[in-house]
This record gives C-alpha cells, sequence and structure tokens, in this order.
C-alpha cells in the first residue's frame, strides 16, 4: 500500500485552514515562511526554512528542524536537531504556528452520530415552540400579579421578553456570520427560546417544590439550575457561532456561567448576608396547596426557636469580628 | 389591626429597646384566581420595611415551618438578632402567615424591639398560643 500523509494547518480556534495530502515513499515536504516551501506559513516566529517531513517506506514521518533558533516541536517535545523524530501521527508546532500530521497507522474512528441533527432539522418549530414558551412565561408572571390593565401588562411583558431574545439571537447570530458565514438565525433562536424557557418555568416550579417539601435552600437549587441551563445555551451556542473546540467552549461557557450563577443568587439569595435588615420567611405559601412535609407541633417549633440563640450569637460574632465595637464609632 | 406600646427605652443614640408591635391583616379574595391571590398575600407578608443599622445590631437569624395553630394551619417565621453593644437583648421579628384558605388570609406580625432572649420567647409562646383566627 502506497505511504501516505495528510497534513493539516490548524487556525487559531483549532479549526483547519489548510490541508494537505502527500504520497509515495521518500516525498519530502517543506515548511516555512520561504515562498519556495511546500508549506508557507505567515508567521514571523518561523523560521524561512524550518523543518522538513519525508515519508518514509513504513509510512511513518519523519520531522527534522533545519537548525533554527527556535525550533520545532512535535507533541509538544523539542526535535533533536541532527536526527530527527519519528513519527506515526502528532502535532507539529513551527513558530506559534499548529499543524497536525496523520498517516495509514492512524487509527481512523467509525462514523459519529451527528446527535445535534435533530435541532437543525426541527429548527423551524423548536424555535416557535421556544419563543410561544418564552412569552407565555412573560404573560403568566405579568398575570400573577393581578395587574389593574391585564391586556397591557402582558403585552408589555411579552415584548420585553421578546425584545431579550431578540437581542440575544442577533447576537449570536452575529458571531455566526463573522466566524463562519452564516447567520444560523432559527438554531440560535432555539437554543435561547428553549433554555430561556427551562430557566423561567424551571425557577417557577423549583418554588412550588420548595413549598411542598418545605426545603428553604432549594432557592439556591433554583440558581443551580438556571446555572446549568445558561451553561448548555452558552455551550451550544459557542459551538455553533465559533470554531472553538469542545474544551475551549466548555471553559468559556463556564466561566460566563459562573457570572451569570453570582447575578442569580444576588437575586434570589440575597445580595449581602451581613444585612442586618434581611430576614428568610422561607418558600412563598401556597393557599391550600398538598405539602409533602406535615404540619409541626407548636411546642416542637417553640424547641427549634429556642436553637435560634445559639445562631443569633454566632452572628453576633461574626459581625463583631468583621466590624469591631470601637471602629463602628460606639 | 395594629397594636404597639407607645413607649420605649433610650439606651443609647439611635438605640430604642423594650418596644412591642403587633400587626393583624386579613386578605380576602374579591375575585382573584388562587395563584394571583397567594401572590399578593407573598408579597404582603414580604414588604416589611425593618430598621435597625449594622453598627447597633447583628443580621438575624432565621426559622420558619409550618404549624397547627388554634382554629388554622400556618407558616411562622421567627427571626431574632443580637444587639452588638447590648448583648442580653435582641430583636424579635415573628410573621404568621395562614396557609388553609386560598380565598382568605391572615398575615399576622408580632415585633419585639430590644427585649432579653427568655422574655422574648414567652411573650413569643404566648402569643402563638393566643392566635386564634377562622377563616
Amino acid at each position: 500500500m502506497e505511504a501516505v500523509m495528510l497534513i493539516e494547518q490548524l487556525g487559531s480556534h483549532g479549526h483547519t485552514v489548510l490541508r494537505q495530502r502527500i504520497t509515495g515513499a521518500g516525498t519530502q515536504c517543506r515548511i516555512g515562511r520561504d515562498l519556495g516551501c511546500d508549506i508557507v506559513v505567515d508567521d514571523e516566529h518561523a523560521a524561512p526554512q524550518h523543518a522538513v517531513l519525508t515519508l518514509l517506506e513504513d509510512g511513518r514521518v519523519r520531522v527534522q528542524d533545519l537548525g533554527t533558533r527556535n525550533g520545532t516541536r512535535v507533541d509538544r517535545k523539542r526535535v533533536p536537531a541532527d536526527t530527527g523524530i519519528v513519527i506515526e501521527q502528532g502535532e507539529i508546532i513551527v513558530g506559534h504556528t499548529q499543524l497536525f500530521v496523520r498517516t495509514r497507522h492512524t487509527p481512523v474512528g467509525q462514523e459519529r452520530v451527528f446527535r445535534r441533527e435533530f435541532v437543525r432539522r426541527y429548527r423551524t418549530p423548536l424555535a416557535v415552540l421556544g419563543v410561544v414558551v418564552c412569552l407565555a412565561f412573560a404573560a403568566f408572571y405579568q398575570w400573577l400579579g393581578a395587574p389593574a390593565s391585564l391586556p397591557r401588562a402582558m403585552l408589555t411583558g411579552a415584548l420585553v421578553a421578546f425584545g431579550g431574545l431578540a437581542l440575544w439571537t442577533g447576537f449570536w447570530g452575529l458571531m455566526s456570520k463573522l466566524n463562519k458565514g452564516r447567520w444560523e438565525v432559527r438554531i440560535h433562536l432555539t437554543i435561547a427560546s428553549i433554555g430561556a424557557a427551562l430557566c423561567a418555568w424551571g425557577y417557577w416550579v423549583a418554588g412550588l417544590v420548595a413549598y411542598a417539601a418545605q426545603w428553604s435552600a432549594l432557592a439556591k437549587v433554583g440558581v443551580a439550575v438556571v446555572g446549568a441551563a445558561a451553561f448548555a445555551m452558552l455551550y451550544l451556542h459557542l459551538r455553533e457561532a465559533t470554531h472553538y473546540g469542545r474544551r475551549m467552549s466548555l471553559t468559556l461557557a463556564g466561566v460566563v456561567t459562573v457570572l451569570i450563577c453570582a447575578v442569580a443568587w444576588v437575586v434570589a439569595v440575597g445580595v449581602d448576608a451581613s444585612d442586618v435588615n434581611r430576614v428568610e420567611l422561607g418558600p412563598d405559601v401556597r393557599l391550600g396547596a398538598q405539602r409533602v412535609v406535615p404540619n409541626r407541633d407548636i411546642a416542637d417549633y417553640l424547641t427549634e426557636v429556642d436553637k435560634l440563640q445559639i445562631h443569633a450569637g454566632r452572628h453576633r460574632q461574626r459581625s463583631l469580628l468583621d466590624a469591631p465595637l470601637a471602629d463602628a464609632g460606639e | 389591626m395594629s397594636c404597639r406600646i407607645p413607649s420605649q427605652i433610650l439606651v443609647q443614640s439611635g438605640v430604642l429597646v423594650a418596644g412591642l408591635s403587633m400587626q393583624h391583616r386579613v386578605m380576602r379574595s374579591m375575585g382573584l384566581h388562587r395563584l394571583q391571590f397567594e401572590r399578593q398575600v407573598n408579597r404582603l407578608a414580604a414588604s416589611v420595611v425593618r430598621s435597625g443599622t449594622a453598627a447597633h445590631v447583628a443580621p438575624y437569624a432565621c426559622h420558619n415551618g409550618l404549624v397547627s395553630l388554634d382554629g388554622f394551619d400556618a407558616r411562622i417565621s421567627t427571626c431574632v438578632r443580637q444587639y452588638r453593644l447590648f448583648s442580653d437583648l435582641y430583636d424579635f421579628d415573628v410573621t404568621v402567615v395562614s396557609i388553609d384558605d386560598p380565598d382568605e388570609a391572615l398575615v399576622s406580625r408580632l415585633v419585639l424591639q430590644g427585649v432579653a432572649f427568655d422574655s422574648g420567647e414567652r411573650i413569643l409562646k404566648r402569643y402563638l398560643g393566643a392566635l386564634q383566627w377562622k377563616p
């Protein structure tokens, strides 16, 4: 079988910008800035004649550095200047330019199922569904407040929700257009609207569960739910709109999610734990609703109230450590 | 219905103690949906503005639960905070919200300002024991 190697030059986002297939044992491929090279790199940290790849009889590739000052790296290890290195596949760094070499020795995996095909195929009905569910929540939230003018309040809520979705989708559509040359509006609208709907309805349902189970900490779980939905949304947007790989997308989505969670925490749990006028009344009451937790006896409740003296004492100790009395101007 | 002791003791500039006030409010739904009505009830229960500065008092410690009272079930939220300089004095802030009836609700509040913990607890016990309401 004829020896063959495939050289891919990767861009700054990890996407392939050049692909070159070379066949025949003994064939060489020169890499450098010189226009006489087989692969010309636009990289000021690369030498005019930087490295040479030679296809061997056995199908492997010899990588040799041509005596450069910055050197050539294969899988992050510097290539010895005299002997070079023989590889079956690997990442080659020339200056700041990243290349990837594959040969017949490189295992070829099975066909991977395109997981996002469902979203792509049904993007229009999914986007419509997501927008309708978002608008329904906005209208429902306005209706809950029992406003004086219900149609006007519901219209305002729906317009605000629609405006938010339009801005968010427009931003990611623009990112898509700049990076990939396509707007992909329906895909981004699907991701944004379904993500937002999950956040909104999920948070509301979390409130119902919090009351039924009398679990005050569920507000914090609600924040986690919002965070998870935001993370998934951002990850999918990044994958659709940029050339970033999985790891970079996960990292960026994670960083932004932490910021979103911080904001959600401030809204749901309270901005300042040292606020002396903040009280926690527990989950909102649901009048006449079923409860998982039975009522307590008044005597049991008062026994638990007894422990508040210890907790209040701890808060006082903490406040004295944070701001001693003398410093407080007393 | 609101009641309060009309006098308090000034122990330090800006620190009034030995205060007691209570307020009972009955809300009745006039054609509102159950979800709308409970939103109003929750808003009312949470809408109280509390006074106190970080220089004089520590943050509240709270405990809440669903409790059977005389004639109705309620969510009781009891919050207690200690004074920073006068460590024997505490503020009590108790909010009771009835939870049985989807069309009618009682929102009751007891506030004790600058009292000993034992005294506050005794008043709370008496208040909760005496609180009666038939929706």
